[in-house]
């Protein structure tokens, strides 16, 4: 056998020197490689719930996350986005300003298809072009058109709830009669007051309308004073405008904190007995029993809290099923480096590992849009306590693709027409003798919004995985 | 003076010699050790007293200050309303002057923060944005005003502003943690690096190891040449003593940047007066209005009960203290004070390395105390 020479011997002695220089040097010189920086809106509890979701993210992938949450998302993703500092990944309520910074060329792609068990409806939505891929991870939902009640407060049972727009009026209005108030109501919002309004004319809409219309107008298709449009309006202006339907009529509504709008249904003497609210309202509700703000709350009636889908005109057989359907809202996720890191955290937020941490995190409140990550169907029968029944009924909603899901209009229009939409709620609610010139405003700002401004194609979904 | 002889003419190198080298190099290395530390020390100090001058402290007293003008706006503004004012000049001349304070003091709290600090600098970006929205909420209440005078929709955005503003993650709430993070890393700044007790023995151990040794050396030097004084190391000693005493204007320093801390806390305690009593009568005005357009009784007691939580102790219908020119004076005088103390103490580090300047000259003085005895052992064995 030939010896080595000292040569060979040196270049061996070297060789691991040099790897191991390199490899340093890898790891010294890109320090930020290793670090995620997210930005969100969740503070408080949801943080909290959310925190635990990236805690495993971090053992698993070693790799850090800086996370940041505030209500005011959208504006520090703005400027930070224009001082050329943008974080790495950012989740916003609003598909319409994902898709701006889509056609901007400041969203980055991807990288592959997260691990989900995402249904079809959701993955459609998650793409912002024709390209067949995601560009953005719906990573938390809630489902809106609901209305809710407590059993008993209200002069029906849960198995004849009413069933079309049409009677839900009618029992709205027996109640009134008797010196009932049925509604609750509350549009104050920090910092976008009037959303909880625009809820109320999308649902209508869709409803009445049914779910080419709300396609139409949520993509910029369907005037405002369109007759679909006008109709809406009226229907919640004749609905919450007639006296004694609300509490505290207008100027209350006006005035009161969404979040406590709903407080009055749980009270001794209940102040109201109906709210139109998404599910994000069951963790709201939560608190009330220990807030000593007000008249207090009965904890075992939070309990019995049930709701029923926002009824169709008409009754669910009018027009096949066309008007059927819920709206939704989500947090989408979206990348705006190219950091490996960041990859990995974007795809990882979608597995069903993470959003079933989230679930368990969250008491309940949180919703995933992964059909694998619902929470279990109660098994004992759900007496008095009626919360795991609706979390579990709300959860099958919005994963398992049995009924038409319609994105909140909202989310989806240009920032500039949602915000004159909500301010228009706020006037017509003080003054419904201004719709027309209110609709006709939001017209005029329709009509100057550039086409590519609107998503390219409707909110709603058919039914199906 | 009776020159040593060797012993055995055998001519080895004189151990008189060695030991005098042997002293050389240690108070050459000592001397350039004590210049080196102090240097150090005196800089680093600077250095954090000028960041403490020109970062720290303007920049929670900025913040103090959009706090406050805030809530002046917000009362103001609402006074506007309340009054009939804004009939002829919207949220008025207060308010603009107000909110035209709070975002030059935004601005350059923006500007002492840097962008180093990135959590700060992103609350600041919050905080900026929801001032937008808050200054669009005010306009669109005088918008609204301008139609139909004081109207329902009118009361609800400026109630929608003034919640924008005290709510448990509106503006004020930024603002107040953003205070918090930026008096905690005053704090920080104060109490470690080259202002931590530590520090100080970095420069007066080495001091205290050159006085031994030039004593030592200047005892030696008696007993061995019988000489009552080496003049050049009995001069850097005394230089010695001169630049520990410069060098201890650290201690100056860092004693004056604590004074002006306890200063600021006063002046934020003033300020946070102001800024109570300011939002006590601005809470009761909204509060007037608000019952005005919509009673307790009629549904609105949730709402109403919002702004009695808020008010704490104070009842709505009490006379709000309102902010005498004094307590004005005495922010003013205290924030003048702050600013002096903080000078003083830069100015404390910059007499200092005038001192080390004078005090260098200490390595020489020491090499011409020792050299003409080193020279004397040249040729010598013992």
């Amino acid at each position: 056998m030939r010896q080595p020479t000292r040569r060979t011997i040196a270049h061996l002695l070297v060789l691991p020197v040099l790897v191991t220089a390199v490899g340093l040097g890898g790891c010294l010189g890109q320090p930020d490689e290793r670090t995620v920086t997210v930005l969100a809106s969740w503070t408080g509890a949801e943080e909290e719930s959310f925190r635990r979701v990236l805690d495993r993210f971090e053992d698993e992938y070693g790799i850090e996350v800086d996370y940041q949450g505030s209500r005011a998302v959208r504006q520090i993703l703005l400027a930070e986005v224009q001082k050329g500092t943008p974080p790495d990944v950012a989740v916003l309520p609003t598909l319409s300003e994902m898709a701006a910074y889509h056609r901007r060329d400041v969203l980055r792609p991807l990288g592959g298809e997260p691990e989900s068990s995402m249904s079809r409806q959701w993955r459609e939505w998650a793409q912002l072009d024709d390209g067949g891929e995601l560009d953005v991870v719906p990573i938390k939902a809630d489902l809106k058109s609901l209305v809710w009640y407590v059993p008993g407060r209200v002069p029906f049972g849960p198995a004849d709830e009413p069933q079309s727009w049409e009677a839900l009026v009618e029992t709205s209005r027996a109640l009134a009669s008797t010196g009932a108030t049925p509604w609750c109501l509350g549009m104050s919002a920090t910092p976008g007051s009037g959303w909880p309004g625009t809820d109320w004319i999308e649902d209508i809409l869709l409803h009445r309308s049914g779910r080419a219309a709300y396609d139409r107008w949520s993509s910029g298709g369907l005037a405002w004073t369109s007759p679909e449009m006008t109709a809406a309006w009226t229907a919640w202006g004749d609905l919450v405008n007639a006296s004694g339907m609300v509490r505290g009529g207008a100027a209350a509504a006006l005035l009161t904190e969404f979040t406590d709008a709903g407080r009055p249904m749980f009270t001794d003497q209940p102040g109201c007995r109906f709210e139109h609210q998404a599910s994000f309202v069951v963790g709201i509700r939560d608190g009330y029993p220990d807030d000593d703000r007000g008249a207090a709350v009965r904890a075992a009636d939070v309990a019995r809290a049930d709701y029923f889908p926002f009824p169709t005109f008409g009754g669910p057989e009018a027009d096949g099923a066309s008007r059927q359907g819920s709206v939704v809202s989500a947090d989408f996720a979206g990348l705006f480096t190219d950091k490996t890191a960041a990859k990995d955290l974007i795809r990882f937020l979608a597995t069903d590992e993470a959003q079933a941490i989230w679930q368990g995190s969250s008491a309940g409140t949180f919703f995933s849009v992964n059909r694998e990550v619902g929470p279990d169907r109660p098994t004992a029968p759900a007496g008095d306590d009626r919360r795991a029944e609706v979390k579990w009924e709300i959860a099958e909603t919005l994963t398992a693709g049995t009924s038409p899901l319609c994105l909140d209009a909202s989310d989806v229009m240009p920032t500039a027409m949602a915000n004159a939409f909500q301010h228009a709620v706020l006037e017509y609610l003080q003054y419904p003798d201004r719709l027309d010139a209110l609709l006709g405003t939001l017209e005029r700002l329709r009509a100057s919004i550039g086409a590519e401004e609107w998503l390219p194609r409707g909110t709603c979904s058919e039914s199906g995985q | 003076m009776t020159a040593p002889v060797a012993g055995d003419g055998t001519g080895r190198p004189s151990t008189t010699r060695r030991t005098l080298l042997r002293l050389l190099g240690c108070l050459l290395g000592a001397t350039v050790l004590v210049l080196a530390s102090s240097l150090a020390v005196v800089w680093g100090t600077h250095r954090t007293a000028e960041t403490v001058r020109t970062r720290s402290l303007p920049s929670v007293m900025e913040l103090s200050a959009v706090r406050t003008a805030l809530v002046r706006a917000d009362t103001a503004a609402i006074d506007s309303f309340r009054t009939g004012q804004a009939r002829l000049a919207g949220p008025g001349e207060e308010y603009q002057n107000q909110i035209a304070a709070a975002s030059q003091s935004l601005a350059q709290a923006a500007e002492d923060i840097g962008s180093a600090a990135d959590t700060s600098s992103r609350q600041l970006q919050v905080v900026e944005g929801l001032l937008v929205r808050y200054n669009d909420l005010v306009g669109q209440a005088y918008a609204h005003y301008g139609k139909d005078g004081r109207d329902g929709l009118s009361t609800a955005y400026l109630w929608y502003a003034s919640r924008l503003l005290h709510s448990a993650d509106g503006i004020l709430a930024q603002l107040d943690s953003l205070i918090a993070a930026e008096t905690a890393a005053l704090e920080t700044r104060l109490s470690s690096g080259w202002l931590s007790p530590a520090a100080t023995l970095v420069w007066v151990l080495p001091v205290l190891l050159l006085l031994l040794l030039l004593v030592g050396t200047q005892v030696f030097l008696r007993r061995r040449f019988r000489r009552a004084v080496n003049w050049g190391l009995a001069t850097a000693t005394a230089l010695l003593a001169v630049l520990a005493a410069g060098t201890s204007f650290a201690l100056v320093s860092k004693a004056q940047l604590a004074d002006a801390e306890e200063e600021l806390s006063q002046v934020r305690r003033l300020s946070g007066e102001q800024f109570s009593a300011a939002d006590r009568e601005g809470m009761s005005a909204l509060d007037g209005l608000v019952t005005e357009f919509c009673p307790p009784d009629r549904g609105c007691d949730i709402t109403s009960e919002i702004f009695r939580t808020g008010l704490g102790s104070a009842a709505p219908s009490s006379p709000a203290p309102a902010p005498t020119p004094a307590s004005d004076r005495a922010v003013l005088e205290g924030a003048q004070e702050v600013t002096g103390q903080a000078a003083a103490a830069t100015s404390a580090t910059s007499g200092a390395f005038v001192v080390l300047l004078l005090a260098s000259p200490i390595v020489l003085l020491v090499w011409w105390g020792l050299r003409p005895r080193i020279e004397e052992y040249r040729y010598r064995s013992r």
